[in-house]
């Protein structure tokens, strides 16, 4: 019988007193969606798995091979990471920033340039191409940071919060451009507080697929797919207050409640 | 932009053909020995100095983030000026103090400095706000080191100093040009390698370094090629202000652009700023010239504030 290797391996994290015995195991293709209180450690846990932060014990393995041994370079054609706050440069103009994202291509300056002009057609944003970074929307700039990470080609995203301080319509944007690129075979790992996003966007039948983890006090307290019917319950407890699942206009939504109301 | 940069280009040939005609002899008694023998070398040197001073400065501002980085953030300048305050107090009685001493010791102040900066800036659990402020801290103890051994020298010791401390292209010929131009094009080119890192370190640190550039890698490299460029043009002609902070703005300025594109004519730019100094501090006093670090600086400061008055917000 053979043995897939899977595609990330954590074991045993321990991080800074934040993280305590984190264990997490991702396969290729899979969408893991970090939920949990603020300061539970979801962030750090993720920068953990990316190789941001380095580890003082555990281990993480990307395809079997320990991620410290691996060059940023090495590990640019795996993991693809947007951090939660950007801090770009002022002037930086926006297709020299995308075309950053080519870096480990090693390509011609003209060849990365071309193929952000075809990107930046195809997702209808040819029109941001001569602003600089402070003449963006948050929208707007969170767009080009998702299409920065498909320019990058790596074959698994690590999200830390895209969506949550955009509005409701570019919420949705961002979700069916993250949902999209997962259904094109995209390892998926991201950090949010809003699952009903992904009841909206993600059809029924993949639910199965999409892995909850819960995390509090530093520690990965839940496991549950997005077609459980006990996620609302776990979800609940997470956050120290009554999950309920309520339906509305056919789609399947997370409702919280104090718990002594 | 390309009329921009053909602009850019026309101001600058004019600058560097005309300035080696310009001094204190007129252009009648100009003999071909003065011209080759003594400003051609002057203007090669003014050139490489400001070439690897801007280079230096715009690399410094990509890496650390912050426009107000400079060739002397990281000490180097600092510890050549410790060095040749070293030699003149220490060597002045014993004979030893010459040209070549002063500027070995010079560039021995400045490696001591850059050099464990440089390979501490390597290590991953170290930001690179806190390398900023380690040279900060090395340019602020190496100053007052220097200034308690200037209160133990003598007045022609610490005049002596106060002149290197000036800066200036005066006392050079083609052994000189020979000496600086191997550490200045090597430095020059290994910032100029480094370019597409350097950018892609506009998004931060993280989100470069998950691109696939090595953050740490390209810090020691930056700070190392500085650190030899630097040392050996503060070795040879003293520290000369302002360049590297200023000519990266001017560039942004004329070119209305602030990719990569800077770094790339920093060279240029930044060599015909300091032959076009050098020019100035020929001409502007009669019988005399003034130390061209003392031009830099008092066309410096104003052109930076101008600049900044430019950049204000609408």
């Amino acid at each position: 019988m053979s043995t897939v290797t899977p595609f990330l391996e954590a074991t045993n994290i321990n991080w800074q007193h934040i993280l305590h015995d984190c264990s997490l195991t991702v396969n290729k293709g899979d969408m893991i969606v970090l939920v949990g209180e603020n300061g539970c450690g979801k962030s750090s846990f993720l920068r953990c798995l990316s190789g941001w932060y380095p580890l003082k014990s555990g281990t993480i393995l990307l395809s079997g091979t320990s991620i410290r041994n691996l060059s940023p370079l090495d590990k640019s054609s795996t993991i693809a990471l947007l951090p939660q706050q950007l801090n770009i440069l002022d002037n930086i103009p926006i297709v020299e920033w995308l075309c950053n994202a080519r870096f480990r291509f090693e390509e011609p300056t003209q060849k990365s340039t071309k193929k952000v002009h075809d990107l930046l057609s195809e997702y209808h944003l040819d029109h941001l191409q001569h602003r600089t970074w402070p003449q963006l929307s948050g929208g707007e700039a969170q767009r080009l940071s998702l299409l920065a990470l498909r320019l990058q080609e790596a074959t698994c995203w690590m999200l830390d919060e895209p969506a949550n301080h955009l509005d409701p319509k570019v919420q949705q944007l961002v979700y069916r451009d993250i949902v999209q690129a997962w259904l094109q075979g995209t390892t998926m790992i991201t950090v949010t507080h809003n699952l009903n996003l992904l009841f909206q966007i993600v059809d029924k039948q993949y639910w199965d697929r999409v892995r909850i983890v819960g995390m509090k006090d530093g520690r990965i307290t839940m496991t549950q797919n997005l077609s459980s019917n006990n996620l609302a319950n776990e979800m609940g407890q997470l956050y120290d207050l009554q999950g309920h699942f309520v339906d509305i206009q056919g789609s399947k939504q997370l409702y919280f409640s104090m718990e002594n109301t | 932009m390309t009329t921009r940069m053909g602009m850019l280009i026309g101001l600058c040939l004019l600058i560097l053909a005309g300035s080696p005609f310009v001094g204190l002899t007129s252009i009648e008694d100009l003999t071909p020995f003065i011209f080759w023998e003594i400003r051609f070398p002057r203007f090669l040197n003014g050139f490489l100095v400001g070439a690897t001073l801007a280079t230096t400065g715009c690399a410094f501002q990509s890496l650390f983030r912050n426009p107000l980085a400079t060739p002397s953030t990281t000490g180097t300048t600092a510890g050549a000026s410790l060095g040749a305050l070293i030699a003149i107090v220490c060597l002045s009685s014993t004979g030893f103090l010459n040209g070549y001493t002063l500027m070995i010791m010079a560039f021995v102040g400045a490696m001591a400095i850059s050099i464990p900066l440089a390979l501490l800036s390597e290590h991953p659990n170290i930001r690179t706000g806190d390398i900023l402020l380690a040279g900060i801290g090395c340019t602020l103890a190496m100053g007052a080191i220097s200034t308690g051994l200037q209160f133990t020298a003598d007045m022609s010791e610490t005049y002596r100093a106060v002149q290197w401390s000036l800066g200036t292209l005066s006392n050079v010929g083609y052994d000189s040009t020979l000496l600086l131009s191997i550490p200045t094009i090597l430095s020059t080119l290994g910032i100029l390698r480094q370019s597409r890192g350097l950018s892609a370190m506009a998004s931060g640190e993280e989100m470069a370094w998950s691109q696939g550039v090595n953050i740490y890698k390209i810090r020691r490299n930056t700070l190392l090629w500085a650190a030899l460029g630097v040392g050996t043009c503060v070795a040879q002609c003293g520290p000369i202000a302002f360049v590297g902070l200023v000519v990266p703005h001017i560039i942004r300025l004329a070119l209305q652009h602030s990719g990569q594109i800077v770094l790339w004519w920093s060279p240029i730019i930044g060599g015909t700023f300091l032959v076009l100094c050098d020019g100035i501090a020929r001409i502007l006093m009669s019988g005399g010239e003034i130390p061209v670090g003392v031009i830099t600086a008092a066309f410096g400061a104003p052109m930076l504030i101008g600049l900044i008055w430019l950049r204000r917000k609408p």
